[in-house]
């Protein structure tokens, strides 16, 4: 009798302890509260993917656009922002003059594609890079951010992978990750923001698992393996519900404020919104 | 005063779904007995041995056991008695002492000298420390044996205990539940499905078939006074139409070879000096053995033998 | 009680299959130890004795709790269950199956103590199973490759979706937790075994059953197609025993996924010991 009353006690013990405590479901916020004012430097970063949706007959950047992109980025203020698919560097002067002198930037190089990316700066002391790969260069910034003994150095990226095969994206992000871990290790803050056109969910593939799915992930966890994902719960960057715009921050981020997708900036017939993250260094 | 009742079962009834396997059943086992519980194949002797134990619950019906309610006091009731249940099974890589002493202690525990003379009872000391997975089929019977010797009993229920058992082992088991009851007084239900196992050591007994009670008491009462002998004599012919004129014999003609006369214990000598007088050459004179397929015909009153379904389909019928 | 209880240690320890399933996941830990060389010896070209402790890509990513990790992970969802519902699944079944039920029913115990005192067997053992896993596993790693402090990547594991780390002193610590917490989550499918080896009189049918609705939902759960189904799933909540693996615990959802696994066990159990009291044994 007694084993019985037992296990009937322990049941509701259990049950009680599943109702006490609440679950959380999903993950755990990247973006840890933090009580109170901090005085600490906040850095505020955006990337867009500007160009046409696929079926259009040019899916890079239209000119006429750009009005309303720099628009977007008068608005918003960020510190840096990272573009893609422009046509080349007179797309980037033309944006730089409508912001009003505000921002410096910078291309990456074509290497015979028909695309660049590009980064822009608040911080007049900025200096430039091409980050190199196989098929394109993409651009970075490096600039400080902060005051006095909290400034810090920030390489930023803007990076474009492939759209169409996934294991030219692999490829392609492994060279950027390569390239940016190795500035992580030198102290500086370092973030990739770009389109990645990953695909990670099997339940948009006609099969539950293919190569394709295998090359995104492991792109996508090659990231993860330095960088922490900053946009992950804004939600979709582009149309037909897919997240593929990214900005990544590494381990030196610090604490994530907000990060949103602006989902009413798009203009024509651009399938990409712009996102934006704020962080404190 | 009657005697005191070590197991009653009044009206006990089982059904497996839609099958009856015990019907309105109402046993008495009075302490001292040696109660040979009888019964065909697929009787409901072994169903009804678990209702005892407490191992099936009875569609309805009530077991009292040593003065319990097997309903609302079983584990009283058990704590002095032993059972086997059809062939007692044991932990196979354990000893067959390692066995006694890990269900004595289920028993409520037993001293290790009192294992030891379990064993000697039934004769296993010697192979007590092997592995019943090498015990033989005889072996393992004793063991059973012994194991229901562990509580200490008061009465013990033992089903079907000489099922498969040499006629040597037969024997030997007849004994050994003789001693038990001689010399520690105990109580025992035996199943069985042969009469003659029964007779020579049960005092009473309860006769069972297709789960109804066909007779219970003494065993003289059920076995008649007059005994059917078999009778092989030269010049049948006249033998038979001298026996028939007796009118205190019952003479049937069966083959060419014998008569089988019904007759009192007490005829069978005169019968004898008879036909040896009249010259006959008597080569074999023979009371025969009820059967308990004989003793069912003349309980049930049928007339002819029951026929299996299977016999049933041998013959042709 | 607690004869019963020494009876059934005595019985589980004296038993074949006992050994077995420890045997079994020394191999396993032997096979994993060989895979992981040999995938260090292609990245490293041929030099895997030297380079599987400086392993291939930032030196202190890969070290030997990353190998108990990844190797205590993998086999948490079948190997290890697999020998839980073997001995839960036999417990009653097998006894009824080879006639002893019978010969320990007729004593004057009540039958929910000889259930009970078989689940407290089946736990110990896999309480066993669990930490000899985890301590074979540390011990490989330490022996192998060394201990380091434990890096978690999002990937094949899904235990993160942020790298984290854990310093190696923490880490160790979370291997103890993990084997009380796999255990409590294994004994959801102890109880549930338990429950079928009262119902039937077959253990392999008993076993059967068990495992193939575990794994049926284990499946069915790790399809992203169903998704929305997860929740419903028992094999979802016993994932709250790897959360001990988390940079930082989750505690009030750890405690939330114990109590409802614990829901399942108890009231898995009790059901089981009722149906036990009051079933026919005519095996
Ligand atoms: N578990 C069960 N389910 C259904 N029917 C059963 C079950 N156990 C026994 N029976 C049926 O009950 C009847 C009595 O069986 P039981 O085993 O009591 O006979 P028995 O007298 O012991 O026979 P035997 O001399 O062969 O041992 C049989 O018809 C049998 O088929
Ligand atoms: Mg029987």
């Amino acid at each position: 009798m007694w084993i019985k009353l037992i296990l009937a006690a322990l049941l509701g013990l259990s049950l009680a302890t599943a109702l006490r405590f609440e679950p959380t479901r999903g993950r755990t916020p990247l973006g840890a509260q933090r009580r109170g004012a901090s005085d600490r430097p906040r850095l505020k970063l955006m990337t867009w993917n500007v160009g046409y949706a696929a079926l259009e007959d040019d899916t890079r950047a239209h000119t006429e656009d750009l009005l309303a992109v720099a628009e977007t980025i008068s608005q918003r203020d960020p510190d840096a922002v990272a573009l893609q698919e422009l046509t080349g560097p007179e797309q980037l002067k033309f944006l730089l003059a409508h912001l009003g002198g505000r921002y410096r930037g910078h291309v990456g190089r074509l290497n015979g594609g028909d695309r660049v990316e590009a980064v822009l700066v608040k911080d007049r002391g900025a200096r430039f890079a091409s980050v190199p790969t196989t098929r394109a260069d993409a651009a970075s910034a490096i600039f400080r951010a902060g005051t006095g003994e909290q400034a810090r150095e920030v390489v930023f990226v803007s990076a474009h992978a492939d759209a169409f095969s996934a294991v030219r994206r692999r490829r392609y992000t492994e060279e950027v990750v390569e390239w940016a871990a190795a500035r992580s290790g030198r102290g500086s803050v370092v973030l990739i923001a770009g389109d990645f056109n990953f695909e990670l969910s099997s339940a948009n593939e006609t099969n539950l698992y293919t190569d394709n799915l295998k090359h995104d992930s492991e792109a996508y966890n090659s990231l993860l393996k330095y960088f922490r994902d900053l946009g992950r719960d804004a939600g979709d960057t582009a149309i037909n519900e897919r997240r593929i715009d990214y900005i990544f921050g590494s381990p030196e981020t610090g604490l994530l404020v907000r990060a949103e997708v602006l989902r009413g900036a798009a203009v024509g017939r651009m399938d990409h919104w712009p996102l934006v993250v704020e962080i404190e260094l | 005063m009657t005697a005191e009742l070590v197991l009653q079962t009044e009206a006990l009834t089982k059904k497996y779904r839609r099958r009856l396997a015990v019907d309105q059943l109402s046993l008495a086992v009075e302490r001292g007995d040696v109660f040979g519980f009888l019964g065909q194949n697929g009787a409901g002797k072994s169903t009804t041995i678990r209702m005892v134990l407490g191992l099936v619950r009875p569609t309805s019906g009530r077991v009292r056991l040593l003065g319990h309610d097997m309903r609302r006091d079983a584990r009283r009731a058990l704590r002095r008695v032993g059972a086997i249940v059809e062939a007692p099974a044991f932990y196979e890589h354990f000893s067959g002492r390692e066995n006694l002493r890990m269900l004595a202690a289920m028993s409520g525990g037993a001293e290790r000298g009192y294992i030891d003379e379990v064993l000697g009872i039934v004769g296993l000391r010697e192979r007590a420390g092997d592995p019943v997975r090498v015990y033989s089929h005889g072996m393992r019977q004793r063991l059973g044996i012994a194991q229901a010797l562990l509580p200490d009993p008061e009465f013990i229920i033992l089903d079907e205990p000489t099922d498969g058992l040499d006629p040597q082992g037969i024997r030997e088991v007849r004994d050994l539940i003789r001693r038990l009851r001689d010399e520690m007084g105990l109580t025992v239900l035996l199943s069985s499905h042969l009469l003659h196992e029964v007779e020579q050591i049960c005092n009473r007994v309860a006769i069972i078939d297709y789960g109804r009670l066909l007779y219970q008491g003494t065993l003289e009462n059920l076995v008649t006074k007059d005994k059917t002998v078999k009778l092989t004599v030269d010049r049948l012919e006249e033998a038979f139409d001298l026996l028939s004129s007796d009118p205190a014999l019952a003479v049937s003609r069966n083959g060419l070879q014998s008569l089988y006369v019904k007759m009192s214990d007490e005829q069978i000598p005169q019968v004898n000096r008879l036909l040896v007088e009249r010259g006959f050459c008597v080569a074999e004179l023979s009371p025969q053995r009820e059967t308990l397929e004989q003793v069912f015909l003349r309980l049930t009153g049928a007339k002819a033998p029951r026929v299996s379904p299977i016999t049933k389909r041998f013959i042709g019928n | 009680m607690l004869t019963q209880i020494k009876l059934e240690f005595l019985k589980l320890i004296r038993s074949k299959s006992f050994y077995l399933s420890f045997a079994v996941l020394l191999g396993f830990v032997v096979l994993m130890l060989w895979g992981f060389y040999s995938y260090v010896e292609r990245k490293a070209g041929g030099q895997a004795v030297e380079q599987f402790k400086y392993t291939y890509e930032s030196k202190s990513y890969f070290n030997g709790l990353t190998f108990a990790l990844y190797s205590v992970m993998f086999s948490f969802s079948l190997l290890i269950p697999l020998f839980v519902t073997m001995t839960a699944g036999s417990s009653v079944a097998g006894e009824a199956r080879s006639g002893t039920l019978r010969m320990i029913c007729v004593r004057p115990v009540s039958r929910v103590s000889i259930f009970f005192a078989k689940f407290l067997i089946v736990a110990l053992h896999t309480y066993l199973l669990m930490a000899f896993f985890i301590g074979l596993n540390l011990l490989v790693g330490l022996v192998f490759i060394g201990w380091g402090n434990l890096e978690l990547y999002p990937g094949p594991l899904n235990l993160v979706d942020e790298p984290g780390k854990i310093m190696v002193d923490d880490a160790l610590w979370r291997f103890v937790y993990a084997s009380f917490s796999g255990t409590w989550a294994l004994l959801v499918i102890a109880a549930f075994a338990m429950f079928f080896s009262v119902l039937f009189e077959s253990p392999v049918m008993a076993v059967v059953v068990t495992l193939a609705i575990y794994v049926m939902l284990y499946i069915i759960g790790r399809v992203e197609f169903f998704e929305h189904l997860r929740p419903y799933f028992f094999t979802t909540d016993m994932d709250f025993w790897r959360d001990v693996f988390k940079p930082v615990i989750p505690w009030r959802s750890f405690y939330h996924y114990g109590g409802v696994c614990g829901v399942y066990t108890f009231g898995t159990l009790l059901v089981a010991a009722l149906v036990f009291e009051r079933k026919d044994i005519t095996s």
